[in-house]
């Protein structure tokens, strides 16, 4: 045999059924890995920090003091000072109070929109599906970053605006991928049975439909909050982030990035924080995604 | 007319392939007619099997049936009532029916409870506080026990799926059951089980059985009468016993020869039936089953045969179908 | 040794399901003359496509294969191989599902080709008239024409015709078909049947066919096992194991089958179902589902025993078995 055949390679054992009859079933929650729970603590960890920063962090993180200007590492200032003389401990406690509320809202605001969306243009096809994934096929055409750009001017820089351009743009990627789902889900017979029972468009989308799709946008959403906050950082250190004063990981990052042969800590610590809670995320998801499939 | 289930010269296509290649070259768009022009009539609590190969039209028609996808012409009526048009909730629960594919057949996401319970809810068959123990009853009604209430699909053996894949079908009271190769994904063993329920509800419930499969000893099982279906058109109509005593029309005849047969010596590959069927794109002219055909003569290059016979219930669509007489 | 071309003593196939031992082909024993095609008869789950697939070397990469498997390369004496040798020298085998078995990206000359090449070292050319020799071999018309073509072009019937084609391609002496015809309908299915039956005779080609089927196993194969929760319970010519079988697990089988021939008034089937793998029932595997199970049959492991000159069964009671009154 000469062509390896997929089907014959891909071998799992047989299935096997279990001679007892189910009593009840493990629920979702159950059956997640114990990474879920890793993960779970450690995001845990990250809202702990920014909703108890102004307790456990020792300076102002907006604090200038001139005179003591890139510390290094002391009792005093734990990870040094910036080139202003604030206090870097400080600074990153409180940037978690930014960089989080935007991360999960840039995200989860994009995937519920998309979700909806790619489901309703799945499931209704026609000029539905027409309007929404001609409006998602101009969204991507346009360059990102003018897009924020323009946003960020019409709508002035801060928080809201951020977010405002992260919804905008990110759905999209939402809308495609359930939408697909939809797509193959509509035609499977367990539809087919519900429509044949007489259901509701709108119940079939709701109960059939919406509950064996939604797991994608699960198991992608956890890596997109990482990636919002590092877009986060990027359009920060672009000027079109959160304005300064404010502690920012991003921000830190572009100011620490001058200073990272002399103080390398500078810009590396809020760099470490970001890729903690993309860690933190990323095993969620995975997790999620192996108990949905379990 | 006091048939109960009427199918009346019912036809179903689909656009297939580019609309706009096709206008581009000047051509009409493709269309596909998956069932063309079939009738026949079903009483209550008779079983019809649908017998064909793949492609034939035999899915297609069910589905035209329960309304999941429109007639693009000829008529289905139901006890008097026509099923033209939309359908209201009443009138989709008095067709339901049975799919194939045990593993794709079930909400994945609703325990078994939780799925009955919906339709016994929205089409309001039994006062709420009642859904349970009803739920419990359609259980014992397909004989499993009601502990796996709680179970989600993927905790069940394929042939517990298919029963319950019945059960959902029953829940709604239905007046006619289409049963859609309802057994061919399952072990011969479990097979035989599900068969015999689909009897016994039949004449229990008094529904009109439609069953549909490839496998002609399996129709043969459960059907009072058989239609031959063969490139979306039926080449044959009539009781079980004399289709299998002494089928009429040349294709059912190599499709009997070809089934292995238990229990029978037959070497393979000796069947009349050469080649594949056409296209249903691109039918030959006169009797589409022309090409293959062992019998065919110039008539059936330049007509296509009616479905007739001696009797209503007695029909073959081949020229020669009833140049002998019966025997 | 015999002139058996393949032998395989106390198979046994063993999965690691998270930590836990699975054996669903738990002593598998068969022997297997040149030209002869044995049928292997099952239901889903009975280890009757994982003993094939474990002759071939096709198992995932968490199975464990025990037991010893011989294979007579040539006419001297055989010897115990390692399943990678025999590779494009000798056994071949053919799926259930054409489409995802072959190679989308190869067009379907390419594909048949690709075996002479590799393993007969032939040049470009050579091989590919002699994919299109195959091709004209296993009956796809017009193969000059149809090599150019890609896998999803051709019809699920035609695509079977490629599979052969391409297993035919390194002149095996043994064809292992893994149900290679339940996907088809039934007059493809008769086609492809009598074609494997016709390539047998010529080529003198030794068959196993694996199928739930009984009616595909009685026109197609010589001898038959019959296999139940990892082993083989029944042995025999087809025709007697039909006409008197000597396991209650093959009667149960067989009266689970909806006749063709005949009106049927009740088919039986089979109470219960076949047992987890994780943990098979003591002694016979099938007593809990027997209805002539007696107390001595759950006590010790039960291995095949010769009923009949060519026949075995793992069964201590065969004598209860009443037959199907034939």
């Amino acid at each position: 045999m000469t062509t390896p055949p997929s089907a014959a390679y891909e071998g799992v054992p047989p299935t096997i059924e279990p001679l007892e009859v189910p009593i009840g079933e493990r629920g979702l929650w159950r059956r997640m890995p114990k990474k879920v729970w890793v993960g779970v603590g450690i995001v845990a960890t990250y809202v702990l920090v920014a909703l108890l920063a102004p307790v456990i962090a020792p300076y102002d993180p907006l604090m200038i003091d001139p005179a003591n200007s890139l510390a290094s590492p002391s009792a005093d200032h734990l990870l040094g000072t910036d080139q202003l003389g604030r206090d870097i401990f400080s600074r990153l406690l409180y940037a978690a109070r930014v960089d989080l509320p935007i991360g999960f809202l840039g995200a989860f605001l994009p995937a519920i929109a998309g979700t909806i969306l790619g489901a309703l243009a799945g499931f209704y096809g026609r000029w539905v599906d027409t309007v929404i994934m001609r409006t998602a096929d101009v969204v991507q055409a346009f360059p990102a970053y003018i897009l924020v750009i323009v946003l960020v001017f019409a709508l002035g820089q801060g928080a809201r605006s951020i977010i405002i351009a992260f919804t905008v743009l990110a759905w999209v990627v939402y809308a495609r991928i359930i939408r697909g789902e939809v797509l193959r889900v509509r035609d499977l017979d367990y539809v087919h049975a519900a429509r044949v029972a007489g259901l509701r468009n709108l119940r079939i989308l709701r109960v059939h439909v919406f509950p064996n799709v939604i797991s994608q946008t699960i198991v992608y959403l956890p890596s997109d909050i990482v990636f919002a906050t590092l877009a986060l950082a990027s359009f920060s250190f672009l000027g079109l982030g959160i304005p300064p004063p404010t502690a920012e990981w991003g921000a830190m990052i572009a100011d620490g990035q001058p200073f990272i042969t002399t103080n390398w800590w500078f810009a590396t610590v809020p760099g470490l924080a970001i890729v903690g809670l993309g860690l933190g995320l990323s095993l969620i998801a995975e997790g999620f995604e192996e108990a949905l499939r379990g | 007319m006091s048939d109960f289930l009427e199918i009346k010269d019912v036809t179903v296509t689909f656009k297939v392939g580019s609309t706009i290649a096709a206008r581009l070259k000047g051509d009409p768009p493709p269309i596909l007619t998956a069932v063309d022009g079939i009738s026949f009539e079903a009483d209550r609590g008779e079983s019809i099997g649908i017998v064909g190969e793949s492609g034939c039209g035999k899915s297609t028609l069910a589905k035209a049936i329960t309304g999941l996808v429109p007639v693009a012409s000829g008529s289905i009526h139901l006890d008097g009532v026509d099923l033209a048009g939309k359908r209201d909730r009443a009138t989709m629960r008095r067709i339901q029916m049975v799919f194939q594919d045990p593993s794709s057949s079930l909400n994945p996401s609703l325990t078994v409870e939780k799925m009955l319970s919906e339709l016994l809810r929205v089409h309001e068959i039994v006062p709420r506080e009642k859904i349970p123990d009803r739920c419990a009853e359609l259980l014992e009604l397909v004989e499993l026990p009601p502990s796996l209430l709680t179970a989600l699909p993927r905790r069940l053996s394929g042939g517990q799926r298919q029963r319950i894949g019945i059960a959902r079908a029953l829940a709604l009271e239905p007046e006619v059951l289409i049963a859609d190769e309802a057994v061919a994904a399952l072990d011969v063993s479990v097979q035989a089980p599900v068969l015999n329920l689909l009897n016994s509800l039949r004449e229990n419930l008094g529904l009109t059985l439609m069953f549909i499969s490839h496998d002609l000893a399996v129709v043969r099982y459960v059907s009072d009468r058989v239609v031959v279906m063969y490139l979306g058109r039926a080449v044959e109509d009539r009781p079980t016993a004399e289709l299998f005593d002494n089928p009429r029309h040349p294709y059912t005849k190599a499709l009997m020869a070809a089934a292995p047969k238990f229990g029978v010596k037959k070497k393979p590959g000796e069947s009349a039936l050469k080649g594949e069927p056409p296209s249903a794109l691109d039918l030959p002219s006169g009797c589409r089953f022309r090409p293959r055909c062992p019998l065919a003569a110039e008539i059936c290059e330049q007509t296509e045969p009616d479905l007739t016979g001696p009797s209503e219930i007695e029909r073959a669509a081949c020229h020669f179908a009833w140049d002998e007489a019966p025997a | 040794m015999s002139g058996n071309l393949l032998e395989v003593t106390d198979l046994r196939v063993t999965f690691d399901v998270h930590g836990r031992q699975v054996t669903p082909v738990d002593g598998v024993s068969l022997t297997l003359e040149r030209g002869v095609a044995l049928g292997i008869a099952g239901e889903s789950g009975s280890g009757k496509s994982l003993s094939l697939k474990s002759i071939i070397g096709l198992l995932p990469p968490n199975a464990t294969v025990g037991g010893e498997l011989r294979f007579a390369l040539d006419r001297e004496a055989p010897i115990p191989y390692a399943p990678a040798d025999v590779h494009g020298h000798g056994i071949s085998i053919i799926f259930q599902e054409p489409m995802t078995a072959l190679n989308p990206t190869m067009r379907v000359g390419d594909l048949i080709a690709e075996g002479p090449k590799l393993h007969k070292g032939m040049g470009k050319k050579e091989a590919e008239e002699r994919a299109i020799e195959l091709m004209r071999l296993v009956g796809i018309p017009t193969p000059e024409r149809r090599a150019r073509m890609w896998p999803h072009q051709l019809s699920g019937g035609l695509r079977q015709r490629v599979m052969i084609a391409t297993a035919l391609s390194v002149e095996p002496q043994l064809l292992l078909c893994d149900e290679p015809t339940t996907a088809l309908d039934v007059s493809i299915q008769d086609q492809i049947l009598g074609l494997l039956q016709e390539l047998r005779t010529r080529l003198n080609m030794a068959i196993i066919f694996v199928s739930h089927d009984l009616a595909v196993l009685g026109e197609i194969c010589d001898r038959l096992a019959i296999m139940y929760a990892g082993r083989i319970v029944e042995t025999g010519p087809v025709d007697e194991v039909f006409a008197d079988p000597q396991h209650p697990y093959t009667e149960a089988l067989m009266t689970s089958v909806p006749s063709f021939g005949a009106t049927t008034d009740k088919l039986i089937g089979i109470e219960g179902r076949p047992p987890d793998p994780r943990d098979f029932p003591p002694g016979c595997r099938f007593a809990p589902r027997c209805d002539y199970a007696q107390e001595d049959c759950t006590s010790a492991d039960h291995h095949l025993a010769d009923v009949a000159p060519g026949r075995t069964t793992a069964c201590i009671h065969p004598e209860l078995i009443e037959g199907l009154g034939q």
